[in-house]
């Protein structure tokens, strides 16, 4: 087998991986998320605010 | 909401999905080359949709194109990922996967495509930049999922521009 089918082969193997682990992932709620985002953006905390028309909903990071 | 510096963000609860909206009239970022050199540049639509599938390509195939939104002279490409549950990935765990489990070698420069401390790995016919912790989370189960990165397909001319 050349590197280049080992290498198709073990994409093919890490994708299947991923799509198992994908479909399982738990729940989440919006806070969980933004929070996990907010540490992976490496800000303390991501809130809900108006926006400046007050019709919709922004985030700020703090 | 604002998210990084190409895409803006919003969770959906009830689909446990995530909206990722490139910014207003931009298309993100892709690799060109200029005069035989990889240099970061803006992406047009088809361009950034190529991105995206040669990410899927790599990855997996859990990024799929929405449409597009936003106003009328700002518009904005929209996809969809499923959520991923973990914390990010460690620059160790990043060159694990993808140098054990891809096969990729990584590139001693990342040319400055992507953030300043991010990698950029070879493979191939494609290379792979802007990986860093915060493109790659670390799931309950040990695996790395990468939910962004800016890949380029290669050929024999742009293979040779990088050196490992």
């Amino acid at each position: 087998m050349s590197r280049s089918e080992i290498n198709r082969q073990k994409t093919r193997d890490y994708q299947n991986r991923v799509a198992i682990v994908l479909s399982s992932m738990p729940p989440m709620t919006s806070n969980e998320f933004y929070a996990q985002m907010a540490k992976s953006m490496g800000v303390k905390s991501i809130s809900i605010v108006p926006n400046s028309s007050g019709s919709s909903k922004a985030k700020r990071f703090v | 909401m604002e998210g990084g510096r190409e895409h803006d963000l919003i969770y959906d609860e009830i689909t446990g999905t995530v909206l990722k909206f490139t910014k207003p009239t931009q298309a993100a970022y892709i690799v060109d080359f200029y005069e035989g050199k990889p240099i970061l540049s803006l992406g047009d639509p088809v361009e950034y949709l190529d991105r995206l599938i040669t990410h899927n390509e790599v990855f997996g195939q859990f990024t799929s194109f929405v449409g597009i939104g936003g106003q009328r002279y700002h518009r904005r490409i929209i996809t969809r990922q499923p959520r991923v549950v973990g914390c990010q990935a460690s620059w160790e765990e990043i060159i694990r996967l993808m140098v054990d489990d891809l096969g990729f070698t990584k590139l001693r420069s990342n040319y400055g495509i992507g953030y300043e401390e991010s990698y950029g790995f070879i493979r191939d016919d494609v290379a792979v930049f802007d990986l860093r912790p915060a493109n790659l989370f670390m799931t309950h189960s040990g695996l790395l999922v990468a939910v962004d990165s800016i890949p380029v397909r290669l050929n024999k001319a742009t293979r040779a521009a990088f050196s490992t």
